[in-house]
């Protein structure tokens, strides 16, 4: 009778627990689980109130309070020791010991995490096989452990397909969505680099910045002089795309008729003068410089003529248009894309816009600039490009002539204009030679599309968009030939017989 | 203390003076070998292949023999110890309860702790033991380069630490039996359940669940002393996780006091 007890006990265990098991596994009270726990609960509470007699006979032993009070001591240091580990959890100290830092963030991501007050949920849709996974998970990590508010998870787009594509709308392997209660932004591989760059720590910085960024700054596009259609993104030749960019960085893009006003609107943070047909008349020009002078920020994209060179504007602020067209027919430019008229550069000025820019830029039919005072070439060409001054028979083919402008030349070039205003801010002004580069057709060719956001955003003072070093890997190489390595094949083999022959030793001393 | 040198020098003397702990050793030294051969001969490949790469397109590529070989090696050198820690820990109370001396030990003027601590820090010496004849590697690597030094103390730290906790377990599976098998098989069988715990977790760190079960795994805390950064979560795991194995073992000896 007593086995028959201690039998439906444990089947009544077993019952309690398969119950709970079933319940975790289906998420929900399920008629089987429900019946399975209440049959072991009855079977286990029957017993001990049948046999009461007997289980307050063994409570009482000394044995069972031995028990007891084991099962409840472990359970306390149990509890202890996942308190301590939950503290040190939250309140870390975290050292890299590599020379170069290699697994820690920059400074600048570490204090733009340190101040984070609001959630960041990432998600990343990659696909499992892929090696970059871990790589990107050891880089969020490092994010998570700088602060807790930055969460992430990894979805496989394949697996997840129906999240990725219908909900978030997915469209390539490695896309991050960085979302916050308000927001929502997204990295995507870029074609410019062959779409398979997993992204680096500047990227997750810049597109995290833009996810927590609030306050919405204003870009004004000035219309009426036959500049580039920003609606358009279709044709080759219009701004849609590059507008659609600036969008993606949280900027608001609005247009302006300087003919109509006297001073640009205060909420202004950039003004983009797109490449017009005519020039400006003396008082647009006149608000402009104003502008500068009050602080604000001006991108001037120009073309060869018959389009306006802006001199008249431009030359106070020591930057002048030439009167060329830049042709650069060296092979080299030909061997990354490039053609005579559609000079590549590779060589940019030391300034934020450009600083670790890791792009090559393409520009077609562009002027070149000269700078003097305290502007300063951004984007550079070879040194055998030069500047065409015989424009009238640029269709029958060029050659390097007399009055030609020897290269290198400045495409880009960038200044500061001193503050008329109390609070003392520079003016911030930026001049490509060229608007081709930003148009649709060409927007997304090489680093064109990074070359124009980050002018834009230096522009609008968001500077630490574009400013995170990434890190290259230390060189430490081992100087060994095949024979060296045979050589530490045989001292390993030789410490291996060493420690042999310790314990044959022992062996031996001991059996005698 | 003087009680807890004498046990700690009687498990010592049980494991060197036989052919115990030379067995153990050269054991886990080839197997570690075999890794470190095949991680070097794979560096020095990519190491050509890369310089080669480099000289046809100009770009400089650079190598580096901590991050692609060390830790690599050091993580295998984790794997191998799960199998030779049961191997070290079985004995341990398993032996004096078949032999009967465990008897003497309970009745003599030793307290629990003595007796536990002598046994656990012979074990983890030996453990120490083992992992230190990998040091050889290092100094093969320092002739032939400049590897950083840092990272490797830290990778070492991991691992000693990573066998603190484990050799603590041990000791405590194997004070539940008298048969060293038995011990060594369910030693092998939690520490392969505290490694492969971190698989049910995946890559986030949204899911509270998933981020509790990655934070058990043994592995997941190894990871960060082997690239060369110094965690102090990883620390208070380790620790906490041995003091825990040694407290079990406590709990064990103790009961067998009163259960007879």
């Amino acid at each position: 009778m007593q086995k028959l007890w201690k039998n439906l006990l444990w089947i009544g265990m077993i019952g309690m627990i398969a119950g709970l098991v079933l319940y975790s596994v289906a998420g929900i009270w399920k008629w089987y689980a429900t019946t399975i726990e209440i049959v072991g609960l009855a079977l286990v509470f029957g017993t001990i109130f049948v046999n009461f007699k007997a289980v307050l006979q063994t409570l009482g032993r000394r044995s069972t309070k031995y028990g007891i009070s084991m099962v409840l001591g472990g359970l306390f240091v149990l509890g202890i020791l996942a308190a301590v580990n939950f503290f040190f959890f939250r309140n870390n100290y975290r050292s890299d010991w590599t020379n170069q830092n290699s697994f820690s963030l920059s400074d600048q991501t570490t204090k733009i995490l340190k101040s984070l007050d609001k959630e960041v949920q990432v998600k990343a849709f990659w696909n499992d096989n892929d090696n970059a996974k871990t790589q990107i998970m050891e880089l969020f990590n490092e994010y998570n452990n700088v602060s807790p508010k930055f969460q992430f998870e990894f979805l496989d787009v394949d697996k997840n397909a129906d999240v990725a594509q219908q909900v978030y709308q997915i469209e390539k392997y490695g896309t991050i969505i960085f979302s916050t209660a308000t927001k929502e932004e997204r990295w995507e591989p870029n074609p410019a680099m062959g779409g398979s760059r997993p992204p680096q720590e500047e990227d997750i910085t810049n597109t995290l910045l833009k996810a927590i960024r609030d306050e919405q700054k204003t870009v004004y596009f000035v219309t009426g002089h036959g500049e580039g259609d920003l609606d358009d993104a279709q044709s080759r030749e219009g701004f849609g795309i590059a507008k659609a960019e600036l969008e993606k960085e949280f900027y608001a893009i609005k247009t302006l008729d300087l003919m109509a006003i006297d001073v640009i609107p205060t909420d202004a943070s950039a003004v983009v003068v797109l490449s017009p047909d005519k020039a400006y008349m003396t008082h647009e020009n006149q608000a402009l410089t104003q502008y500068l002078k009050n602080g604000g920020g001006v991108v001037v994209l120009l073309d060869p003529t018959p389009k306006p060179d802006f001199k008249d504007f431009l030359s106070p602020f020591g930057i002048t248009p030439d009167q060329d067209v830049v042709v650069d027919p060296s092979l080299e430019n030909r061997l990354f894309g490039g053609n005579p008229g559609m000079p590549l550069v590779r060589q940019y000025g030391d300034h934020q816009i450009t600083k670790d820019f890791p792009y090559a830029t393409v520009f077609s039919m562009t002027r070149s600039l000269q700078v003097s005072g305290s502007a300063q070439p951004l984007a550079i060409t070879s040194n055998n490009a030069w500047g065409e001054t015989d424009l009238a028979n640029l269709q029958n083919g060029v050659s390097q002539g007399s009055t030609d402008i020897p290269g290198p030349l400045n495409i880009a070039v960038v200044t500061t204009v001193p503050s008329d205003s109390t609070d003392g801010k520079a003016g911030r002004l930026v001049v490509v030679g060229d608007s081709d580069f930003a148009t649709n057709i060409q927007f997304n060719n090489q680093g064109n599309g990074n070359f124009f956001t980050n002018i834009v955003s230096w522009l609008a003072e968001d500077e630490d968009l574009i400013s995170v070093t990434p890190k290259q890997m230390e060189n430490i190489p081992l100087a060994m030939t095949a024979g060296d390595l045979r050589v530490v094949v045989y001292a390993i083999i030789l410490f291996g017989l060493l420690i042999i022959g310790q314990g044959i030793r022992i062996y031996l001393k001991r059996r005698k | 203390m003087r009680n807890f040198v004498t046990i700690f020098r009687r498990e010592l003397n049980a494991y060197f003076v036989s052919p115990m702990a030379y067995v153990v050793m050269v054991f886990f030294f080839a197997l570690a070998s075999v890794f470190f051969y095949l991680f070097l001969a794979s560096f020095l490949q990519n190491q050509q292949m890369i310089q080669m790469q480099a000289q046809q397109s100009g770009r400089f590529q650079p190598v580096n023999v901590n991050l692609m070989l060390i830790r690599g090696l050091l993580m295998n050198l984790s794997l191998i110890s799960l199998f030779m820690i049961p191997m070290i820990t079985m004995r341990s109370f398993s032996e004096d309860r078949r032999n009967g001396t465990m008897e003497l030990l309970l009745t003599s003027p030793l307290t629990n702790w003595q007796i536990i601590l002598g046994k656990y820090f012979a074990a983890l010496t030996l453990y120490a033991a083992m992992i230190g004849t990998t040091l050889v590697y290092m100094v093969i690597l320092f002739v032939y380069g400049d590897p950083e030094l840092l990272p490797i103390i830290s990778g070492y730290l991991g691992l000693f630490l990573f066998g603190a906790a484990l050799v603590a377990i041990g000791i405590f599976v194997s004070s539940l039996t008298e048969n060293q098998l038995v011990a060594a098989l369910v030693t092998f069988v939690v520490m392969l359940l505290l490694w492969l715990v971190g698989a049910l977790g995946t890559f986030n760190s949204t899911n509270w669940t998933q981020q509790v079960l990655q934070y058990l795994s043994t592995i997941e805390h190894l990871d960060d002393f082997v690239k060369g950064v110094f965690d102090t979560r990883h620390l208070v795991y380790y620790v906490t996780l041995a003091f825990f194995g040694l407290f079990l073992t406590y709990q064990s000896v103790e009961s067998t006091r009163w259960r007879g």
